[in-house]
């Protein structure tokens, strides 16, 4: 079984994103998902010149259940098209996908994606049920063993990780202090105290072998992205920015418990389809966006992906090299470990403004391809250019 | 018996079976009778053949620890007093992946690690298979 390259390559370049917007991030205890993504929502139609009423599907997603047909009736519009996708943050990169499809087929003109999180006000933490959720990207069917939280699932690969490569925590520190180095030049980052591997290394555990600065922030906040047709796109106020390449690759086999093959066989799928998609290699990508929910997931995407070999990502991630100015500038915002937890939006937002040339000083010089990746059971990648 | 206050699992009809065995204190797990795969977690039907017919076959109980972690954040406060707790992946010798506690101190576990199951009697109905080191 493999995709019809030739039949997803006459979708190349036949959706791009028009706008995108994003409310404050941070804490807003008078606020909801709702509000949050209505916020986000209007930035994103004065980015692009569009009115609501140009949107004919609506795809609503967060922590939560956050419903695409009581959004739909607050912002009152019908449009052909609504859906959610219950799987966590591990919808992002499917949920980018519909979007193109459905622009790409004709069956929709104008597809609005709207992201409401407030899970700090909340009190969401992430862990700590007793209920099975079947699909999602760890175990929930041992919290008896006290087993339970995302970042469970990824510190039990971290110690994989290190265990079978001889990699480090200390080196893992490199992913979040090229982050935070980056967020220190958004402005829209909320963490902004420099980071050092010193520091990193003396902060507490929360699932050891991973540190607290291993694990995503968790806030309030909304994004939204409106994806349109090209020639409707050229037409409105930014530059275009085109779906060129997109790939995905479930796994489902042994999903009850942390991945254990750390996806080598399944994720390496997702990227020979969106390469083969747009006809571009690794070596193409200016800026790449990882979803970040822990700092091992950027080796896992590293590794599965080809930019490294497998078990020398560790190595790989040194000395600047995903840092601005290096090689491979990764998560150019800061990421969910110091930007913001938008569980992928923004980091699809920041591929858009990378591509338009808007990011100051963080801002990735001659910046054309950006990818970005979702490691887990349901991996996905979008390649995005201007 | 003290009141046991942590979480405890939710049997389903179709795992009924494997906590009988277990609070008779043996780990069993279903066998495919056409292609002898073992399933675990439970199913109701082969993933590798497509079969219906298993038996519960008993399985040895060792196996080796192929990651584990160690809790430091409190998710159930019933587990407040264990703080930090390890959790353990353990391939057993048979060949599924089995999640669990391993009863030693945390900084003590090590990968490839050789365990053998032990049982815990949470309730009168539940007994909870956790594991032990042995000598390799």
């Amino acid at each position: 079984m493999a995709a019809d390259l030739t039949r997803m390559r006459q979708m190349k370049d036949r959706a791009a994103i028009a706008g995108v917007g994003a409310s404050a991030q941070g804490t807003f205890p008078d606020s909801d998902p709702y509000t949050l993504a209505i916020q986000a929502f209007r930035n994103a139609l004065d980015d692009c010149g569009l009115n609501r009423t140009d949107i004919d599907g609506l795809i609503v997603q967060g922590p939560g259940n956050v419903s695409f047909v009581r959004m739909g009736e607050m912002l009152g519009i019908d449009p052909i098209v609504g859906a959610n996708f219950d799987v966590g943050g591990l919808a992002t990169g499917p949920l980018m996908q519909y979007a193109a499809m459905l622009v790409a087929t004709g069956m929709c003109e104008t597809v609005a994606l709207l992201y409401g999180n407030a899970s700090r006000t909340e009190g969401r933490k992430f862990g700590g049920d007793t209920t099975v959720s079947p699909g999602r990207e760890y175990s929930s069917a041992f919290y008896y063993y006290g087993l339970t939280s995302p970042g469970a699932a990824s510190a039990f690969q971290a110690r994989m990780h290190f265990d079978s490569y001889g990699s480090t925590s200390a080196q893992l520190a490199a992913v979040p202090i090229a982050q935070r180095k980056h967020a220190i030049l958004n402005p829209q980052a909320i963490k902004k105290e420099p980071l050092t591997v010193e520091k990193h290394q003396a902060s507490k555990f929360i699932c050891e072998p991973l540190h607290v600065y291993d694990y995503c922030l968790i806030n309030d906040g909304g994004v939204a992205v409106i994806v349109t047709t090209p020639e409707r796109a050229r037409d409105l106020k930014k530059k275009p920015v085109y779906v060129t390449g997109m790939g995905r690759q479930d796994t489902y086999r042994g999903s009850s418990i942390p991945n254990a093959t750390l996806w080598r066989d399944t994720m390496p799928k997702a990227a020979e389809m969106a390469y083969g998609m747009s006809g571009l290699t690794c070596a193409d990508i200016d800026a790449l966006m990882v979803y970040d929910s822990f700092s091992i997931n950027i080796w896992f995407s590293l590794e599965n992906f080809d930019f490294c070999k497998v078990g020398e990502a560790g190595d790989f991630t040194q000395n600047g090299r995903i840092e601005l100015g290096g090689a491979l500038p990764v998560n150019t915002h800061g990421g969910h470990l110091s930007e913001s937890y938008m569980q992928g939006w923004l980091h699809q937002v920041e591929a858009v403004r990378q591509l338009r040339g808007e990011c100051g000083p963080r801002q990735v010089k001659d910046c054309e391809i950006v990818q970005y990746i979702c490691r887990g059971n349901l991996a996905a990648t979008m390649i995005y250019r201007n | 018996m003290t009141e046991y206050r942590k979480p405890l699992p939710v049997v389903t009809p179709l795992e009924r079976p494997f906590w009988d065995y277990a609070r008779r204190h043996e780990l069993r797990m279903q066998r495919c009778t056409a292609c002898s795969r073992y399933r675990y977690p439970v199913s109701p039907v082969c993933a590798n053949c497509d079969s219906d017919g298993y038996e519960w076959a008993q399985v040895s109980g060792r196996g080796r620890i192929l990651s584990w972690v160690v809790f430091h954040r409190c998710y159930f406060p019933s587990f407040a007093d264990e703080i930090p707790y390890n959790v353990a992946m353990i391939a057993l010798d048979e060949g599924p992946v089995m999640v669990s506690n391993v009863l030693a101190p945390n900084d003590s576990l090590r990968g490839s690690m050789p365990v053998e199951v032990v049982f815990e009697d949470a309730t009168p109905e539940i007994s909870i298979p956790k594991f032990r080191p042995i000598d390799a």
